[in-house]
């Protein structure tokens, strides 16, 4: 199986203070220059499998987010390579990423605000086909949007109303519709279900994967909730801290964790059974700033396991077994 | 049941919205019954009258709504009878509440302690040495390290988890005797979550106040709380033991809930799924409000609100065919 995505080194980070005046800070009588950098990805690499669906998983400010507009360029990386389809992107220019935007397509958290309130649910699924030159007649154009609304759930009497007319759970359809609108062989979802109410969320993640079983399109999925993620995914990545920890086959995370920090995730989330805050003890602390990196591994401040080295360097990359790796001394 | 042991008792609370496109009947005819120490889960999705209920309880209701009827019975007294300057000096006293969003419900420009110290200069005939020592006894019983130089923080100097934290040490200030939480969790993280329920139930059993926890997700009402309601369109639709309605949900929707939710600790293909979406409030339909939606209904269903059946101890659910009866369809 080849692969539709491969991360190699990736960094992302942003610079917070502006320009000189903003960098210079006193310090200890003497004028430093100073800038504040969020470390927002720290090297990271992972391949997407052809077909299969990925996620990546972490707390707020993990950099899971961001990875996920840096491998779709909204942003450009800071420095690594991201391999599409075969295509080394990393340095493409805008008009050299159109066509790529084709084959890869976004679905947003907020279904209120990634809609144009403007425009008839109708165009906003006709426009690409058209901006992308798939159909040339409009009236083509909406007639494949209508029978794609259709496949996601909106009737074709509603085609023609506006993204407010819509529910949540109904305009998050429409989002969904609009990414594979252009036919496209990837999809990056970023928390697309995080702001549904529960039974909406599981008609939507039902949909998610009949879409992609149907259409045979691969998907990074972007969410901090673990057992969504758990029900969704093939494979599975564990950030923290702009770095992925742990990732392998869903069933290798979930059921065999190996990093300190996977175990004490597992170990938090509230269960359905009730009792599995009582059998845990939860971790301590919260998690430190990327702007200033604790030193050695970076979950050393919070594991229950820590040891000398953990202070003084990063673990290196230990492969458990075929897809499965994490970066802890332990192992 | 001993009558000492109630500590609030709320029959038939009607709390209705009056905008300019019609009364929404946010929560309707609800009533339910808590005891000393209890933890109390109330559930549903956005817009069942969960916060609303919640809100109701300490007459927090805003213009356009208005509680319109039922009693409102805390430790022997109708509290909506009582007049406003009665609800100030119970308010952050015998009740207190912590919201969901603990970025807004601090002082942005008053010192961690000040704000600490508000509720005992309020509440309590405590020396200003005397505040201080609470202050700090307080933040170190919710978990907050180096309380004695914290105290001088302001909240923007502390994170999400830690702001719930102090939020929490506010409501606990004056030993109420009961706590209103509102998703309390829901804007944190996973780990920092885990931590908060931990010590919100510790807290709550070891200072013997009944808590009431408002929140979407029953997972966390499966590890917290000893009884729950289930809310839709501003009715209970089931109320009982946590573990009786986790194991043995009577009611369709209950049902629909649980297992809709991904379990993380089961195999499944496709989840089971609600169809259709909760009714509009300006135009609910008449009998019960879940039929549109639900598997079982019947021509009844249509035309009749169902009345409270008992399902066994302290458990009620109101349908007409609830599940794993003998007229059910399961």
């Amino acid at each position: 199986m080849s692969n539709i995505i491969e991360i190699r080194n990736l960094v992302q980070n942003f610079k917070l203070t502006r320009g000189l005046l903003d960098e210079v800070k006193l310090k200890n009588g003497k004028f430093v220059r100073d800038k504040v950098i969020v470390k927002a990805v720290n090297d990271i690499s992972f391949d997407i499998k052809n077909g299969t669906v990925c996620s990546l998983v972490g707390e707020s400010g993990c950099g899971k987010s961001t990875t996920a507009r840096t491998i779709i360029k909204l942003i450009d990386p800071k420095s690594g390579s991201i391999t599409f389809d075969g295509k080394d992107i990393t340095c493409f220019k805008r008009e050299e990423m159109l066509p790529v935007r084709k084959e890869m397509q976004m679905i947003f958290q907020d279904p209120y605000a990634s809609l144009n309130p403007r425009s008839r649910v109708v165009d906003i699924i006709a426009e690409p086909m058209l901006f992308h030159k798939i159909e040339e007649d409009r009236g083509i154009a909406r007639e494949r949007a209508t029978e794609l609304l259709q496949r996601v759930g909106i009737r074709p009497e509603q085609v023609s109303r506006y993204p407010h007319q819509f529910s949540g759970g109904q305009r998050q359809r429409i989002g969904i519709a609009r990414a594979l609108s252009v036919n496209p062989k990837f999809i990056i979802a970023d928390e697309p279900v995080s702001a549904l109410d529960v039974s909406i969320q599981a008609q939507i993640l039902n949909l998610m994967m009949d879409l992609q079983e149907e259409f045979g399109f691969s998907y990074l999925f972007i969410a901090h909730n673990l057992s969504v993620v758990k029900h969704i995914s093939d494979t599975v990545g564990i950030m923290y801290l702009g770095k992925i920890v742990e990732m392998g086959k869903k069933s290798d995370v979930f059921s065999n964790p190996k990093h300190p920090y996977t175990e004490a995730l597992l170990d938090s989330i509230p269960k359905i059974s009730g009792d599995n805050l009582d059998k845990t003890k939860p971790i301590k602390g919260e998690i430190p700033s990327p702007i200033n990196l604790p030193s050695g591994c970076f979950f050393h401040e919070r594991c229950p396991y820590a040891m000398p080295v953990c202070r003084e360097e990063f673990p290196e990359k230990k492969i458990i077994d075929d897809d499965h790796f994490a970066y802890c001394h332990l192992l | 049941m001993s009558e000492q042991q109630k500590i609030l008792e709320v029959k038939d609370l009607k709390t209705y919205f009056y905008t300019h496109k019609g009364v929404v009947k946010a929560v309707d005819s609800v009533s339910f019954d808590l005891d000393r120490g209890e933890i109390l889960g109330i559930v549903g999705e956005s817009g069942g009258g969960k916060s609303v209920t919640g809100f109701s309880l300490i007459r927090l209701i805003e213009e356009p709504g208005q509680v319109v009827g039922g009693e409102v019975i805390f430790k022997g007294t109708d509290l909506l009878k009582k007049p406003e300057s009665y609800m100030t000096s119970i308010r952050g006293k015998e009740i207190s509440m912590v919201f969901q969003d603990p970025m807004t419900s601090l002082n942005p420009v008053y010192t961690i302690g000040k704000q600490l110290e508000e509720v005992l200069i309020l509440h309590d005939n405590l020396n200003k040495e005397q505040r201080r020592r609470k202050c700090i006894e307080l933040l170190k019983s919710v978990g907050i390290s180096n309380a004695e130089s914290r105290l001088n923080n302001y909240p923007h100097q502390f994170s999400g988890g830690m702001r719930q934290r102090v939020i929490i040490a506010i409501a606990l200030a004056s030993n109420p005797d009961l706590i209103i939480a509102d998703e309390p969790t829901t804007a944190l993280d996973v780990t920092i979550q885990a931590q908060i329920l931990k010590l919100m139930k510790q807290l709550s059993k070891e200072t013997n106040s009944a808590l009431i926890l408002i929140t979407h997700d029953l997972a966390v009402i499966s590890e917290l709380t000893d009884r729950v309601n289930v809310m839709y369109c501003g009715k209970i639709v089931e109320t009982g033991y946590t573990q009786d309605i986790i194991r043995h949900p009577a009611h369709p929707y209950t049902q629909g809930l649980l297992s809709s939710i991904p379990n993380i600790d089961e195999e499944k293909k496709r989840l089971n799924t609600i169809p259709g979406i909760v009714p509009n409030m300006f135009d609910l339909p008449e009998g019960c409000k879940f039929a549109e939606r639900c598997p079982y209904a019947q021509e009844i269903c249509w035309k009749q609100e169902p009345e409270g059946t008992n399902r066994g101890k302290r458990h009620e659910v109101y349908c007409f065919f609830p599940l794993g009866s003998e007229d059910s369809h399961e």
